[in-house]
């Protein structure tokens, strides 16, 4: 009776939301893929930044490396033609190597050095994949990427259901291993190192090695969701991996409550929610009531998904005043909760 | 007296122009407690940070059971060495041909059309003959970046906390360095981390073996705290614990490497007569039951004279003084360290 099975409901409605679609309620399943392709990257980013401390600026290149690398592969206008399924371990494995080439310097440094170097890092990723026009095709984008196949179909992003089951299923698959790792001597010390770095140096661990493990990890889990996001979107664009996806996943993370898995999901769901259905929603509307259907030069101050950034910059910054460690702290946190409640009802109870 | 098991020669230790620590020899006798006592800013903590690895001396060794600290080059590391050399070649060859080789490889290929492939790599491979300069010297610095940078980094951490720590080094601070946002008990399963074995893949799959490391480190982790009176709190954050409790936790987390020596840096520091002398007791059965070397820095001279078999004294980072509790404080050199020069004394 401790904790309500919440995490077991909550993917319960997931998986059964596609059969509530399917009688006309609700936002449509493409939308809820790219939320799901959002929430997917801000838990493996909460692997470095949650566990491991490390401010991350540079994430949308681990993104960018995977998508690239299997879209290379799959593209028609590059001759290999490799099947999705081959080239998705391919995504992981080009974050995988990425994260290991840059980590070797980076982490020696600390801090605010650190995140100005991986801000950097995401910087030259985008600025590689424009001119390397033989390779990526530059800013005239890597089109079309293929779809996978799964027994005689052709899942493109005319079968949504697919889509959205699959990147679940990932989306999933990170949660676990988070979880699994949190609870290893792995996970205690990446929260160690995040706490205090000199004191966990002292007590054996290797700050280095654990700040690598954390960075790959998290790079593998950007790889694999770029492999996946390339397909799914059809094409590949150096666009789509600019510092605001970094910055957006991070305040996904931090709203959401740092090294909690749960509380990050629940970060991501709320800002790509806004971001992909309310604000849609919002513009329609608007349009339907105000005369004219919204016509003219103002129109465009309806556009509510115009506002993101301003609602998410106003979101953290209330965060911080009120509840600084997120919506929903880790575990820890809440043990120490439940026990401050438990010693307050047994001060309380008749002697 | 038996062996020493813990010795330092002439170490010194200099930050920029200031010498913290200068020239210090000092021995510690395996099981014995040794204090170190001086004013403030006499080195006292730069010397634990020295035998805890957290700085290289600048100059003079420290062994431990007659072998310096110092991680020797072994296999491990040049086989590391070695492929972070390799891999840093390649990376070298990619950026000097990988781009043209790339190119050159799927130039000629047409939307749907038959690929061919053996002619496709046969451009690759002659862009880079066309390139066969650019590759080699590509390889070449690729290899000397990678061995370089893999020599100086492998010259740096030779002395690092985590090695020392490894070796039998436990340690607690003057200023708390707890895992404050961690439980109780998760701070001293952090100790307890070098002796665990369970790999990435066991941890990730929650295999078997690695559960069952896992209950026996909590197992462990809780006698821990029972012995130094922590247990009922042990699933309190650790910032919650009241300030002598946090220092005993300290000593817990580093009793949990199962040390050889154990260095406390005033550990009694910020508490009442009472948390003192019931500090004092369990550093004592610390000793008995751990069976480890104590070294402590602290100001409670009764806490000194009460415990510690050998005291030595440092004033301006070099030793002037060592001997018992009862022959330092009698010396006239630690009398004028801490009181000043007589000579302005009337009558």
């Amino acid at each position: 009776m401790r904790r309500p099975p919440i995490g077991v409901l909550v993917v319960a409605a997931a998986v059964l939301y596609p059969a509530v679609h399917a009688i006309g309620i609700g936002p449509s399943l493409g939308g809820l893929v790219t939320i799901l392709f959002f929430t997917l990257l801000a838990v493996g980013l909460n692997i470095v930044v949650g566990y491991a401390g490390i401010l991350h600026l540079g994430y949308a290149a681990f993104f960018g490396v995977g998508a690239y690398a299997a879209g290379i592969l799959t593209t028609p206008s590059h001759p290999f033609g490799w099947p999705f399924w081959l080239a998705l371990p391919v995504g992981g494995a080009a974050g995988a190597l990425l994260g290991l080439v840059f980590s070797a310097p980076l982490l020696r440094l600390r801090g605010d050095y650190l995140a100005i170097v991986t801000l950097g890092l995401g910087e030259i990723l985008q600025v590689v994949l424009i001119n390397l026009p033989g390779v990526t095709r530059g800013n005239s984008g890597l089109s079309p990427i293929g779809a996978p196949r799964l027994l005689g179909y052709e899942l493109d992003q005319r079968y949504p259901a697919f889509w959205y089951y699959f990147v679940l299923a990932l989306l999933l698959l990170a949660v676990a291993v988070s979880r699994a790792v949190e609870r290893s001597r792995f996970g205690r010390a990446w929260v160690a190192i995040r706490e205090n770095e000199l004191a966990a140096d002292c007590m054996g661990v290797n700050p280095v090695r654990a700040k690598l493990l954390a960075f790959v990890l998290s790079a593998v889990v950007a790889g694999v969701a770029g492999a996946a996001y390339g397909s799914f979107a059809g094409g590949l664009y150096p666009t789509a991996f600019t510092f605001n996806i970094s910055a957006t996943l991070l305040c996904m993370v931090i709203l959401g409550g740092m090294g909690n898995p749960a509380g990050v999901v629940l970060g991501a769901v709320l800002l790509a929610g806004f971001d992909r259905v309310v604000a849609p929603f919002l513009t329609e509307q608007a349009g339907r009531l105000l005369p004219g259907g919204g016509g003219g030069s103002w129109r465009i101050f309806l556009e509510f998904h115009n506002y993101r950034f301003l609602l998410y910059g106003i979101a953290l910054v209330i965060l911080m005043r009120i509840r600084p460690q997120g919506l929903l702290p880790s575990a820890e946190m809440r043990e120490e909760l439940l026990e401050r409640e438990e010693a307050a009802s047994a001060a309380g109870a008749p002697a | 007296m038996s062996l020493a098991n813990l010795s330092l020669r002439g170490v010194t230790k200099r930050f920029g122009g200031l010498t913290a620590v200068s020239s210090v020899d000092l021995d510690v006798a395996e099981g014995s407690i040794a204090a170190i006592i001086g004013p403030n800013g006499a080195g006292k903590t730069t010397l634990f940070n020295l035998i805890t690895g957290v700085y290289a001396p600048s100059e003079g060794s420290i062994s431990f059971e007659a072998r310096d600290v110092r991680r020797a080059l072994d296999r491990r590391a040049i086989e590391l060495g070695t492929s972070v050399a390799a891999g840093c070649a390649l990376l070298g060859v990619a950026i000097a041909a990988g781009v043209p080789a790339f190119e050159a490889l799927v130039s000629g290929y047409r939307y749907a059309e038959p690929f061919a492939w053996g002619a496709g790599l046969g451009r690759a491979l002659s862009a880079f003959g066309e390139r066969a300069v650019g590759v080699v010297l590509g390889a070449l610095a690729g290899t000397a970046v990678g061995a370089g940078g893999y020599a100086v980094t492998w010259r740096r951490g030779r002395v690092r906390p985590h090695l020392l720590a490894r070796q039998g080094f436990g340690r607690t601070f003057q200023n708390i360095r707890l895992f404050k946002d961690m439980s109780v008990l998760g701070n001293v399963l952090v100790g307890l981390h070098p002796r665990l074995e369970a790999g990435f893949w066991a941890s990730l799959l929650r295999l078997p073996s690695q559960r069952r490391e896992e209950a026996g480190a909590r197992a462990e982790a809780t006698g821990l705290l029972e012995f130094v009176g922590l247990a009922d709190r042990r699933d309190a954050l650790a910032k919650n614990l009241p300030y002598g409790d946090q220092r005993r936790l300290e000593i817990a987390r580093a009793l949990a490497l199962r040390p050889k020596v154990l260095l406390l840096d005033e550990p009694t520091s910020g508490m009442n007569p009472n948390e003192t002398q019931a500090l004092t007791r369990l550093i004592g059965e610390i000793r008995e039951r751990f069976r480890v070397t104590v070294v402590l820095i602290e100001h409670h001279m009764k806490v000194v004279m009460g415990i510690s078999e050998r005291v030595t004294v440092l004033d301006h980072g070099a030793k002037i003084a060592e001997g018992t509790p009862a022959e330092v404080s009698a010396h006239p050199a630690v009398i004028e360290a801490y009181l000043g020069k007589g000579d302005e004394d009337v009558e």
